[in-house]
């Protein structure tokens, strides 16, 4: 299974394809990591924190989106797209939408 | 999380078909196509699997425990990232790679934890006092000039009352740098409040239930204290400093947190203003002392308040005053072996404001 934000993959012809697929994942840092990344805005530097918190959505909306096109028999995702944006009243919450062409090559 | 590409084997006897593979932390999904071609998709928990690298082969394989269910990848890559994926979730929660430097993290906050209350407990309140002495008496009387004019234009003044009381409070003969003017407003609430720079405003709903003249002179020193220790403006210092401190600290945090926080330094708030309602009780009880005067002021004016709110008394914890009974409490205590004699004058001008 190859995953690439490619259109193509180099000397593999996409044989067919088999639609457009995408995977979305809404997480909160809580409460207190709020607190504490407030506390790095506060001092600078990097925020752990939130960074973790990035990356736990990412692999979730990833991970669905390579579930999605396992499912429709797909062996490859070509011209995958990650987008980020911030939800929710304070926009404490983080959305992550993963967007892909599933194929055969 | 990482993908493959390998064979896959439905049952030990079937034919292997071509399939994808998706290892993470949670899952091990399996893409393929069925004998009649149909694509579809098998999830293993990663409990339920067993994986192993065949030397021979040179391939990774993959078996479900209970459908004997066959995954095999060329490679030793696939083996060795499970192998990862099994030694992290073999681990506790806390020791797991995401809470990586725990230690490290702990100490920190807990340094930060400590410098932050030592901050907010002590420095905070210490600056606080320090600017609020700073304000000279001017200041703080223009200030309390200001509040008491926007409040007048509201309020009716009874002015017999009000000459009655200046002259009572003059005749306790207490020394002060500031000029105390009381002001007697018609009003049914019993009640009685000091504004910085020496303004006192009585309600005559609290005159009303007075029947001695140590009462009176228990509320106007404990007033008068109240402006001479300058409450007022150190309170004001006080509140503005802890909710300055919470803003920077907490401002973009998350509406909950904000919430809690805020209450909490609310309370603090509230428990300072009892100290200083306590200081007042207990310092304006010692202008009596000295003059003589019957402590059970006090009692009976704790009594009108607490007359006055009949069953509605607040827990301590969440009032801007102590608890009524405690107030009594630590009054007849500090009160224990005085002297009481009686004041003419003080009595006879007592006897003008009840006999109007």
């Amino acid at each position: 299974m190859i995953l690439t934000t490619t259109a193509s993959i180099d000397g593999r012809p996409v044989q067919e394809y088999l639609g457009v697929i995408n995977a979305q994942s809404i997480i909160g840092a809580n409460m207190f990591k709020d607190i504490f990344a407030g506390l790095r805005d506060l001092i600078g530097g990097r925020s752990k924190t939130y960074e973790r918190v990035i990356e736990e959505a990412k692999e979730d909306a990833m991970r669905e989106l390579t579930q999605k096109a396992q499912a429709m028999g797909a062996n490859a995702i070509v011209g995958i797209d990650l987008d980020f944006e911030t939800v929710g009243a304070s926009g404490s919450m983080l959305m992550v939408i993963a967007t892909g062409t599933a194929v055969r090559i | 999380m990482k993908t493959f590409s390998g064979q896959f084997y439905p049952s030990y006897f079937s034919p292997p078909s071509e399939a994808t593979l998706l290892l993470s932390d949670k899952t091990l999904s399996i893409g393929f196509h069925d004998q009649e071609g149909v694509p579809s998709r098998q999830d293993w928990s990663i409990k339920e699997v067993q994986g192993d690298f065949l030397f021979a082969e040179q391939r990774s394989r993959f078996i479900q425990i209970n459908t004997q269910a066959e995954f095999r990848v060329a490679g030793r890559e696939a083996f060795e990232y499970w192998e990862e994926i099994k030694a992290e979730s073999a681990k506790s929660w806390f020791r797991k790679k995401r809470t990586g430097n725990l230690r490290r993290t702990a100490a920190l906050l807990s340094a930060l934890l400590v410098a932050g209350s030592l901050l907010y407990f002590f420095m905070v309140p210490w600056f606080a006092e320090q600017m609020a002495a700073i304000v000279s008496k001017k200041t703080e009387r223009q200030l309390g000039d200001s509040v008491f004019e926007a409040m007048k234009i509201a309020q009716t003044e009874d002015t017999m009352a009000t000459r009655v009381l200046n002259e009572f409070f003059t005749a306790l003969a207490i020394e002060t740098d500031y000029s105390i003017r009381i002001t007697v407003v018609k009003d049914e609430m019993v009640n009685a409040f000091a504004l910085p720079g020496g303004q006192l405003v009585v309600y005559t709903g609290l005159l009303e239930n007075m029947e001695t003249y140590p009462e009176l002179a228990a509320l106007l020193s404990h007033e008068f204290i109240h402006v001479e220790k300058r409450h007022a403006t150190r309170s004001i210092f006080r509140s503005m400093g802890s909710d300055l401190f919470v803003t920077l600290l907490f401002g973009k945090s998350s509406g909950l947190a904000t919430l809690v926080i805020g209450q909490a330094n609310q309370l603090r708030t509230l428990r300072y203003s009892r100290s200083l309602e306590k200081e007042a009780d207990l310092q304006g009880y010692r202008l009596l002392r000295e003059r003589g005067i019957d402590p059970k002021g006090y009692d009976q004016l704790f009594k009108h308040l607490k007359d006055s709110s009949p069953g509605a008394e607040i827990p301590e914890m969440i009032s801007s005053h102590p608890d009524t009974d405690n107030r009594m409490q630590y009054i007849r205590e500090a009160a224990r072996g005085q002297v009481v004699k009686e004041d003419p004058q003080l009595r006879s001008i007592f006897a003008q404001l009840k006999n109007n």
